[in-house]
């Protein structure tokens, strides 16, 4: 009986013993996560990363028109304030510029994160062998898109880069030294020129948002007039044209208005949904006047950049001093005057401080009350964009009555008359120029990337921006670039020693 | 404490007699020979009256000897134990018990797997005694052992009630996971801190074993204690043994205690008049138009105290009930605690329910039970802190003393910043609950195959359910809002089981003692968990996910596991107890690694020597007893992520989803998260240990000391990679190499009959260098929340984690000083940095070594003291050689809010700023701009000398004369006592307390604003049935 009891004992545990002596026992698989083998075997895979390419366009740092458009941009050019004096802020639009900025760090990092999740969607969507090959071409040229996108803010901000175009692992050399300008223009060029015979003009149902054909030839565009290859400008932009897709939109405001997103001036948005659930964004919190009642603003409300008195009395008036330019009347609200959506919200006649600091509100993105995150769309490339880069380049080529015809087209939307076609080239550069400042308040382009890119940045502040003198621009040696460029941000240095710094400025 | 008094109450040589025949036979007699803990003594030499050697016990304590004579005497000795005598007077089974010696070297410690005399020990281990932990009323054991062990660095990471610590063998090895390893009744559990949902006060992980539960603790801290612990034993092994039955003592003790606590110091903040003052200065400063509201700073005299609003004394309840009792089949303890403690940060506290059940079967001669199940139920409430802001207690040093206790914040923002809140009516607002619930236990059986050989299985399991409430109401306090009302429920769900069996064998035969065991363990744990976040309630007096907004709620929940399995073997071989040899080997294999590297060995040898033991050494001289050792092993850590072999894609996640279509359609999409390294393998460290135990005049003095270098190889490091490479998560690698090596000291000195009295003194030093980085650059350490200053620096020839910026040489007192070129955005006022390398450029080559956040030495003082029936426990602890990176001066010096408009409060230090008028050389200029970095920098500014010397705990206690007790069989023993914990601390650091533990060793020592530590003053009584 007990030697049966020990036999039992004994059988038990040799089984409990042989649990431990399988490998099977250790290899586990994780619950929540997909290992690399499970991974990119067929097209739902595919389209699966690419939506993360796409998701890295949402972070504020990325395509969400905040880190860009209104630190960077706008708040350098001096034609918004930004309200909160936060350190990093103050570094950029004082121009001091320290490589330790945290802003330029957190879109440096944010653009390879998205360049990083391309290149892995462009190498092994090649590699599958399940799925038919237009559609994998077509995700592709999505990702490539996407890479491209965020190379053109690399290469317009700090210069040559690191250009990196394949997928990288713990074992691959992340020493990697910056590439010279030209090649990141020419990596651009090469992935928009694919991308744009690979997408269809328009797409349709629950795909509307994606990349078209169109937001392809309109980025080259870009691309083309930075690097002042005027004739290509004009070829791409009459190609875009020819497409017959986009066009200006006869009301400034219903551009962005979240229920008409997507619309034909749209060439490339980042898309947003309102909500809880992190889909949306922050424009509607860092728009809306602090303090104001929450009926209006939903909530929380930061106002954290304003209009600034200067670029608000660089609108046209009639002989009253009453601004005629529609686009002021469609996106900004000042003292006493009615929001335009939410007529019962009235700027006071005494806007008070926390609110804004110049009595300027801008209501391009602030459309109604908004509880958490915001649904409108980010607007990156839209048409009016490219009328005017097409004016830029008829111009420089000597068509200059044809330049002046397309500023037209903006002027008209906008409720202004038309430019005499007798103004010289450069009467019609700077009205180019002036029509961007107008136009594009708080969205990517117009701004201090725009100036910078013809060298006309520091005439600018001059003679708009009214802290000019304590800018101190003699003491700062980086400006004096042509382009200015960024510093390289430190910590991208602490971990990669391969870079180096900029012209004047140091680690 | 290894040497430890001679318990009071136990009687020496005392002997137990069964049934007593005055026949005189010459017969064969058995028996047993115990310490006065139960615990059998092996190798206790029996001899007749005349010297002639009758035989030795064996592991199990037992003996036999032949040709004994009714009323012969034999005399039991033993190293370290007071010999008896006895005279036979019946051929029953004998139970010997021996005492100790003062200073005795020879207490039974547990190991590993098992159970070894001191003086057979050949690793190192240090030990912690019941009476030792009794003697500190502390609500955890960390606390209660911090400053008592040589090489062991105990640091709490926050005051919040129950809140965590930080514990640290020989130093950091690994940027990577660090704690030690915890083995309860030896079932290694998870010690890793409970976050309160919503806050970010954390509860220490090893709260769940009530203090008043425990029999020892051991460290152990070489590779030779530790190694049989293999994969997990890198970063040392605490073992914790609890209180079990005993045969024959049946005892009720019940133990409570009430005190209170408040802080022991409070840095001053600037009242309202100099707030004021200071603020029109700055903005005069700046040229900016000053508040007209503070015109006149006098008007406003003192204003509100925020520390005095927010902290308070705040009490403290502890009541221990425990029950033991058994005979020779069975053996039972049965614990049950409760303790409430408040925390000195209102609306912050900590209760806590335990209980325990150990019992002990013995079914036949050859087969005995075991087992034990414990439950502890922590409820706590927590605040948030928020990298400086909108954390209760930093707001009390940001928040304007002009306002009353309920006002809020709705001036202008040219002056106020508006991204505060009310401290007082924050905290009120806010409502973060914990429910933790942990049951744990064992169960094993053992049988005696033959004599000396044994098989034991035991199984373990140990279920933890943590669920967190995070309530926050809809309000609108002025600037700060919170549109709607949010709830959020979490819950934690999480099985660790273990199963282990060895077989042991132990022989004793002549002067050779042998004993071997061998074991196979595995082990899985598995963790779920889902969150829900609802927001817009009807009502918000009801509470539940159900009365939110159907359309605002949204759920998140995921899962892991772990798997270990584990072959384990050890031989210990001692000739006369004067050589002794060890080795031991432990094979892993862990789920966290890829198929090629799935499996580790960890061997160890070890030896010693009891030269006191030689014929040729005088025990009687100036010397009484003396060993040498040394040690060699190897441990593992695998504490790093699971399947870091290979590559993650997150699917599903905020990041990787996007919106497509005109209907806004949610897109899941996928990311990776981390690249995968397929050559990841296991972290080694290995560790050489020399010791030397000795013990002096008379066996009073004791003394132990030990030197040990630790190498760890293949550290397991996220290494920081390039910005470029776009990973989200850095992928795991096997880089570096760190060298901790360290000389501990304990000596002490005890005795005394009616003063009894025992001081002890130890100390370890430590120095921590890292050898190599692989081929990574530097690390930087994560950058402090706001700042853009990373929080420590790694780097080949330094320590890790140290503090690295610039030198501050002092101020410019004029703008003529300044060199433009070297600093071109400053003006006079502002800090004068050093251009260490001479170039001329203020460049990252000018950023040294400032500092470190580790102690050179760490040092303890224990004083017991009693007389009569009054006894006395003063316990000092103290670091030195360490630094504090006192980044809270960051929110607590410029007055201009660092993360928007208008200022806040600050420190009352900022009065020596620098003006004009007075010049100054510590604080720069109060201005509203910080062109110049004075603060974005990290500095010599911010790094502060963080040595210190604390008496941890002061207690006099006055136990009542046992012959009061006479007349009643109730009341065994009673004792009363008071206790003072942090009674004073001498430290030059300018924070709240320079304590500042925290789990991350590149985020060390960095103080943004720590919960502070508390002192506490306690009454306690302890009562035995």
């Amino acid at each position: 009986m007990i030697m049966k009891y020990i036999h039992n004992t004994f059988l038990f545990f040799a089984t409990l013993l042989c649990l431990a002596c399988s490998d099977d026992f250790l290899s586990l698989s994780p619950k929540d996560t997909l290992i690399e083998d499970e991974f990119f075997l067929n097209i739902s895979d595919a389209e699966a990363a690419l939506t993360g390419v796409y998701a890295t366009l949402q972070k504020e740092e990325a395509f969400s028109n905040v880190r860009d458009a209104a630190d960077i941009e706008w708040a350098i050019s001096g034609d918004m304030y930004e309200m909160d004096g936060s350190a990093n802020r103050i570094e950029l639009h004082s121009l001091t510029l320290p490589s330790t900025n945290t802003i330029l760090r957190d879109v440096y990092s944010a653009a390879y994160q998205g360049i990083s999740r391309a290149n892995v969607v462009v190498a092994k969507v090649v590699e599958m062998e399940e799925g038919d090959e237009e559609t994998k071409n077509q995700i592709i040229a999505q990702a490539k898109f996407i890479r491209a996108l965020f190379y053109y803010r690399l290469v317009t901000y700090f210069g040559g880069v690191p250009l990196i175009t394949e997928p990288l692992d713990a074992n691959s050399d992340l020493q990697i030294p910056r590439a010279t300008t030209e090649a990141v223009w020419q990596q651009i060029e090469n992935d928009l020129n694919e991308a744009k015979d690979v997408l269809p003009a328009t797409w349709t149902g629950n795909d509307v948002g994606r990349v078209t054909s169109g937001a392809c030839k309109a980025l080259l565009n870009k691309a083309y007039l930075w690097q002042e290859k005027f004739d290509d400008v004009i070829a791409i932009s009459e190609s875009l044209f020819e497409e017959e897709v986009y066009t200006l939109l006869p009301d400034y405001r219903s551009i962005f208005m979240e229920e008409n997103e997507n619309n034909a001036e749209i060439l490339f948005s980042t898309q947003f949904r309102e909500g809880v659930d992190a889909e949306g964004n922050n424009l509607v919190k860092r728009t809306a006047p602090r303090g104001a009642p929450a009926e209006f603003t939903g909530g929380a409300a930061w106002s954290n950049f304003v209009p600034q008195q200067h670029w608000v009395d660089a609108h046209e008036t009639d002989g009253s001093g009453r601004i005629i330019d529609k686009r002021y009347w469609a996106a900004i609200i000042g003292p006493g005057e009615h929001h335009q959506d939410m007529s019962a919200f009235v700027m006071p006649d005494n806007v008070p401080a926390g609110w804004s600091h110049s009595g300027y509100i801008m209501t391009k993105y602030w459309q109604k009350p908004t509880l958490n995150n915001s649904g409108v769309n980010a607007p990156v490339i839209r048409f009016a964009e490219i009328v005017l880069n097409y004016a830029e380049a008829l111009n420089e080529r000597d068509r200059t009555e044809e330049a002046i015809n397309q500023v037209n087209k903006i002027r008209d939307r906008a409720g202004l008359a038309d430019l005499p076609l007798t103004l010289s080239k450069t009467e019609t550069l700077d009205a180019i120029f002036k029509e961007r400042r107008m136009e594009f308040i708080w969205e990517p382009t117009g701004g201090f990337s725009d100036l910078n890119r013809r060298g006309r940045f520091l005439d600018f502040i001059e003679a708009e921006r009214p802290n000019f003198p304590s800018l101190n621009v003699n003491q700062k040696p980086w400006l004096q670039t042509q382009p200015i460029l960024f510093p390289i941000p430190r910590d991208a240095w602490d971990r990669n020693k391969a870079l180096e710094q900029n012209p004047h400025y140091t680690f | 404490m290894f040497f430890a008094l001679v318990k009071i109450g136990y009687a020496a040589g005392e002997i137990e007699k069964r049934r007593w025949t005055p026949e005189s036979i010459q017969q064969r007699l058995k028996g047993r020979v115990v310490d006065d803990s139960g615990q059998a003594i092996s190798g206790v030499t029996i001899s007749a009256k005349d010297g002639r050697s009758l035989g030795v016990t064996n592991q199990e304590g037992i003996f036999e000897v032949v040709g004994v004579n009714m009323g012969d005497t034999l005399s039991f000795s033993y190293i370290g134990y007071v010999p008896n005598e006895i005279i036979v007077s019946n051929f029953e089974t004998l139970q010997v018990v021996m005492t100790t010696q003062q200073g005795n070297i020879d207490e039974v410690v547990v190991v590993g797997y098992g159970t070894q005399r001191r003086s057979e020990m050949t690793g190192s281990i240090s030990s912690v005694k019941s009476s030792d932990l009794e003697k500190v009323a502390a609500p955890s054991f960390t606390s209660a052992i911090q400053g008592k062990v040589p090489g062991v660095t105990i640091s709490q990471t926050t005051g919040a009630p129950g809140g965590a610590s930080s514990v640290r063998i020989r130093g950091v090895g690994t940027t990577g996971g660090n704690q030690p390893l915890y083995v309860i009744d030896g079932f290694p559990v998870g010690g890793s801190n409970i976050a309160i949902n919503g806050s970010t006060d954390n509860i220490d992980g090893m709260s769940i074993v009530n203090p008043n539960d425990i029999e020892s603790i051991e460290i152990l801290k070489d590779a030779a204690a530790a190694s049989i612990y293999g994969a997990r034993a890198a970063n040392g092994v605490i073992l914790i043994t609890t209180k079990r039955g005993k045969e024959g003592v049946t005892s009720a003790d019940l133990h409570a205690y009430t005190g209170f606590q408040n802080l022991w110091r409070q840095p001053k903040f600037l009242d309202a008049e100099q707030f004021t003052t200071l603020a029109n200065e700055l903005y005069q400063n700046s040229n900016m138009a000053t508040n007209p509201e503070w015109e006149n700073p006098s008007s406003f005299g003192q204003g509100t105290n925020w520390m005095d609003e927010v902290f308070r004394t705040a009490p403290m309840y502890n009541v221990d009930l425990s029950l033991t009792g058994g005979n020779q089949i069975i053996r039972n303890a049965l614990s049950l605690g409760y303790r409430d403690q408040q925390g000195t940060l209102m609306e912050t506290w900590n209760k806590r329910y335990t209980g325990r059940a150990n019992v002990d079967l013995t079914a036949t001669d050859r087969l005995n039970f075991g087992g034990s199940l414990a439950f502890s139920y922590i409820q706590g409430k927590g605040q948030r802190n928020e990298d400086f802001r909108l954390g209760i207690f930093n707001l009390a040093q940001q928040f304007y003393p002009t306002l009353g206790r309920e006002d809020v914040v709705s001036g202008s923002s040219a002056f106020y910043s508006t991204q505060g809140d009310n401290p007082y009516l924050r905290a009120k607002s806010m409502e973060n609950y914990l429910n933790n619930l942990r049951l744990y236990g064992n169960a094993f059986g053992e049988f005696e195959i033959m004599e000396g050989l044994k098989f034991k299985s035991s199984i373990g399991l140990d279920f933890i359910s943590n669920r967190g409430t995070a309530w926050q109401p809809k309000v609108q306090r002025g600037f700060y809002t919170n549109p709607q009302a949010v709830l959020s429920e979490r819950q934690d769900q999480g099985l660790n089981w273990l199963i282990e069996n060895t077989l042991s064998y132990n022989k004793t035969f002549d002067r050779h003692n042998l004993s071997l065991i061998v074991g196979q363990t595995a082990q899985k744990n598995t963790n779920d968990w889902i969150s829900i976040t609802a927001r817009e309630f009807q009502n918000e007096t009801i509470r539940v996910i159900n009365t939110s907004s159907e359309s605002e709620r949204r759920g998140t929940g995921t899962g892991s596991m772990y798997t270990l399995a584990s072959y384990l073997g050890r031989a210990n071989y001692s000739f006369d107890n004067k050589y002794l040899f060890s080795a031991s080997i432990r094979r892993d294999g862990s789920s966290n690694f890829g198929p090629s590297y799935k499996w580790g060995n960890f061997p160890s040898v070890s030896a010693g020597w009891n030269i006191s033991e030689e014929s040729f050494f005088n025990a009687d001289g100036a010397i009484n007893s003396l060993k040498v050792r040394a040690s060699w092993g190897q441990l593992g850590n695998d504490a790093i992520g699971a399947f870091g072999y290979s590559s993650t894609f997150g699917l599903g996640r905020v990041a990787d989803n996007y919106i497509l279509g005109p209907d806004q359609r949610l897109i899941t999409g996928a990311g990776m998260i981390r690249p995968g390294n397929s050559d990841l393998k296991w972290e080694t460290s290995e560790q050489w240990n020399f010791g030397i135990d000795a013990t002096f005049m008379n066996g009073e003095g004791y003394l132990t000391a030990e030197y040990y270098v630790k190498d760890t190889r293949d550290m397991l490091v996220s290494l920081p990679v390039s910005l470029e490479a776009g990973f989200e998560s850095a992928p795991s690698v096997n880089g570096g190499r760190i060298r901790n090596s360290g000389f501990e000291l304990l000596v002490g000195y005890g005795g005394g009959n009616e003063f009894q009295y025992d001081v002890s003194v130890n100390l370890s030093t430590l120095k921590n260098e890292v050898l190599s980085l692989g081929a990574g650059n530097p690390i930087s350490g994560p950058v402090v929340g706001f700042t853009s200053m990373n929080s420590s620096y790694t780097e080949v020839g330094l320590p890790i984690g140290y503090f690295r910026g610039y030198v501050v040489e002092g101020i410019y007192q004029s703008d003529e000083e300044i060199d433009k070129t070297f600093q071109p955005n400053a003006s006079a006022g502002d800090f004068k940095f050093k251009d260490v390398n001479g170039d001329n450029v203020l460049s990252d080559e000018d950023r040294v070594m400032l500092g470190s956040p580790w102690p050179t030495l760490t040092y303890g003082m224990n004083i017991d003291l009693s007389y009569k029936n009054f006894d006395l426990n003063l316990m000092l602890q103290g670091v030195s050689g360490n630094d504090i990176f006192h980044v809270n001066k960051f929110s607590t010096y410029p007055i201009k809010y660092f993360g928007g408009s208008g200022v806040i409060n600050a420190s009352a230090d900022v009065l020596d700023r620098w003006t004009p008028e007075n010049g100054g050389n510590t604080v720069p200029i109060l201005k509203y701009t910080d062109l110049n970095g004075n603060y974005a920098n990290l500095s010599s500014f911010y790094i502060e000398d963080g040595s210190y010397l604390r008496l941890r705990n002061f207690t006099l206690g006055y136990t009542l004369p046992q012959g009061l007790f006479e007349n009643t069989n109730m009341l065994k023993r009673l004792r009363v006592y008071t206790s003072i914990q942090n009674l004073f601390t001498f430290t030059k650091y300018s924070g709240f307390d320079p304590e500042i533990g925290d789990t991350n060793p590149l985020a060390s020592g960095v103080d943004n604003g720590v919960y502070p530590m508390p002192r506490t003053y306690m009454f306690g009584v302890k009562v035995g049935f």
